[in-house]
């Protein structure tokens, strides 16, 4: 196990803020505090090489959590090992091995262009000149930016920037690379790009990675696994398919007809029917859908139909209402 | 090699600051405004017709208030008790914390990067200002007195980082020290001997200023400069400096160590 995270906790001391000015000025000799628990006990492990998906409502604890395992954070109490070591005693062997990308925060020299944090990161994980000049190579090949490397960092789009930052991050070849949302605010191209990216990465170099994110489509083309994380707790460990299979007893089918087709007849078929431009779309129950297509196909006025599963989104959406362990 | 990294976090500092410090025109105004009005004020004082004041001639004055505004300027590195606290308060500590580099040597390894930007920048101001005043200000070849007056330079430059820095390591605690730092500011001026040399304060509270380090931040290596100490009083007094840069060092160690504790790396 590379991972290994046994009843990891965090609480913070929240100030208790009364309003007003009064309330500020009163807060200025009695201080009421509030504790709030970010994160409550959370059992699990990580192989090397897993993708891991960290989801969960804002607020639920993956951020703190994040936090403790790259040992920006102390917990309250519970204990992590990482590659053997206690994440928040920050030994310098450990550090060498991971590496965290915020989606929010820059860690590049804003001023500079990115060639010159790159340098200071060879430098800084005293990494061969040979082993950096190839590295920093195939990175930016992959990513499209060798041209973008000599301009100012200020001046790169938010894209280009992130690509630089998963560049800067990557050049000292670790073993566990945890991203804290790393496509917020992008374009669906780079969004597309960056996937493909940390994918490759990751079955190349059998990096560990884990990785927040409220996009699922990150999720479904990145991680295998997931650790959905709600209020503090994990209710839900395992691979996307079993929760897509757990929460999924619903089929949606896409339906254009050649003839008009009344609604009523529709309605005896499915439990949710809703009209668009094309034509449908059905929700019937998994245990029924076969019945339904056929019964459509029978009314010969189906000129072409589509199967889906519910997205992955709406599945997870449902998970987060839920705070109850999913088994 | 160690200290490899830190060589190039001087340099990255360097070069990002090349970007923007370079503005001699708002230099010239910060600097020599301030020190204009300071100077008519000693003009108009000894016009009165006074020779000396605390055995200050006008030519020592002048010189020591011209000195003092450059040091100041040179060693007095305020912002950082702002930059501490905000690295701080907006989680940029983070970078730091995540990689294999000390946050607090990469601090002093800026530092220094930055006096360069600094000298070059203030050094034109200075050297045109006292090329005015060239009747009145006290030259020194001594280079005896002249390589002590370094070596208490670069002393002042790292008091002044370890006492700032300290005092932004408070942020770990109160959320906020932008107040506290109005106060510091002119407080920390005032003893070090920014308003006027520490000679004019009460015998006995001069004495015991020199045990603290404030008066080593400006008065102590301007003091140097106009011979006014012997050598073995300088030999004693930076030895006091030296002492108080091992005890500041480690208080800062100890400090850091207590409120990582505290530290929640807000903005991540």
């Amino acid at each position: 196990m590379q991972i290994n995270v046994t009843g990891l906790t965090k609480t913070f001391k929240v100030n208790k803020k009364k309003e007003g000015l009064r309330g500020s000025i009163k807060g200025l000799f009695a201080r009421e505090y509030r504790i709030a628990e970010a994160v409550k006990g959370i059992n699990f492990s990580i192989d090397e090489g897993e993708c891991i998906g960290f989801i969960g409502p804002n607020g639920a604890g993956k951020t703190t959590t994040i936090k403790m395992l790259t040992g920006l954070i102390y917990p309250t109490e519970g204990d992590a090992k990482i590659l053997g070591h206690t994440p928040w005693k920050r030994e310098n062997d450990f550090r060498r091995q991971i590496s965290l990308v915020m989606g929010n925060k820059f860690q590049l020299w804003w001023d500079l262009p990115a060639i010159e944090s790159f340098d200071l990161q060879r430098k800084i994980y005293d990494i061969e000149r040979n082993d950096y000049r190839n590295r920093l190579e195939e990175l930016c090949t992959i990513l499209d930016v060798t041209k973008l490397t000599h301009v100012p960092v200020r001046n790169l789009s938010l894209g280009e920037r992130m690509k630089m930052e998963l560049i800067a991050s990557l050049l000292h070849n670790p073993k566990i690379l945890f991203l804290d949302e790393p496509t917020i605010g992008l374009d669906i191209t780079s969004q597309k790009s960056i996937r493909k990216f940390l994918k490759d990465i990751n079955e190349k170099h059998k990096t560990t990675i884990i990785m927040t994110s409220h996009y699922m489509d990150d999720i479904e083309s990145v991680c295998d696994r997931l650790l959905l994380i709600s209020d503090g707790k994990i209710i839900y460990d395992g691979s996307k398919e079993k929760l897509a299979n757990k929460f999924a007893d619903e089929i949606i089918l896409n339906v254009r007809f050649s003839q008009p087709i009344a609604e009523e007849d529709l309605m005896k078929l499915a439990f949710s029917v809703k009209f668009n431009a094309d034509g449908c779309t059905l929700k019937v129950s998994k245990s029924e859908y076969l019945n339904t297509i056929h019964n459509l196909l029978n009314s010969g006025k189906v000129r072409d139909l589509n199967i889906n599963s519910v997205p992955l989104e709406h599945i997870v959406e449902k998970c987060y209402l839920q705070k109850e362990e999913i088994s | 090699m160690f200290g490899r990294k830190y060589l190039g976090v001087a340099k990255l500092g360097l070069q990002e600051n090349l970007e923007y410090r370079f503005n001699f025109f708002t230099t010239f105004i910060f600097v020599l405004a301030p020190l204009a009005v300071h100077i008519s004020l000693w003009i108009a004082v000894y016009a009165t017709g006074v020779r000396t004041i605390a055995g200050y001639s006008f030519e020592m004055m002048m010189t020591y208030t011209i000195l003092g505004h450059l040091l100041e300027k040179f060693t007095g590195e305020v912002n950082i008790q702002i930059k501490t606290s905000a690295d701080i308060r907006e989680g940029l500590i983070s970078r730091y914390l995540v990689k294999p580099i000390d946050y607090f040597t990469s601090e002093i390894a800026i530092l220094f990067s930055n006096r360069i930007i600094y000298f070059v920048t203030l050094i034109i101001p200075y050297l045109l200002v006292i090329l005015a005043t060239r009747k009145y200000f006290m030259f020194n070849s001594d280079p005896i007195l002249l390589l002590l007056f370094v070596i208490s330079i670069f002393m002042a430059i790292i008091l002044s980082f370890l006492l700032n820095h300290l005092l932004g390591l408070l942020t770990f605690w109160l959320k906020e020290i932008n107040s506290l730092y109005v106060f510091t500011q002119s407080t920390f001026s005032f003893f070090a001997g920014g308003y006027f040399t520490l000679n004019f304060l009460p015998q006995g509270v001069y004495d015991v200023l020199m045990y603290l380090p404030l008066p080593y931040t400006l008065f102590f290596p301007t003091t140097i400069y106009l011979k006014k100490y012997t050598l073995s009083q300088i030999g004693w007094h930076m030895l006091i400096a030296a002492a108080w840069i091992v005890l500041l060092f480690i208080i800062n160690k100890i400090v850091w160590r207590r409120g990582i504790r505290r530290y929640t790396s807000d903005g991540i």
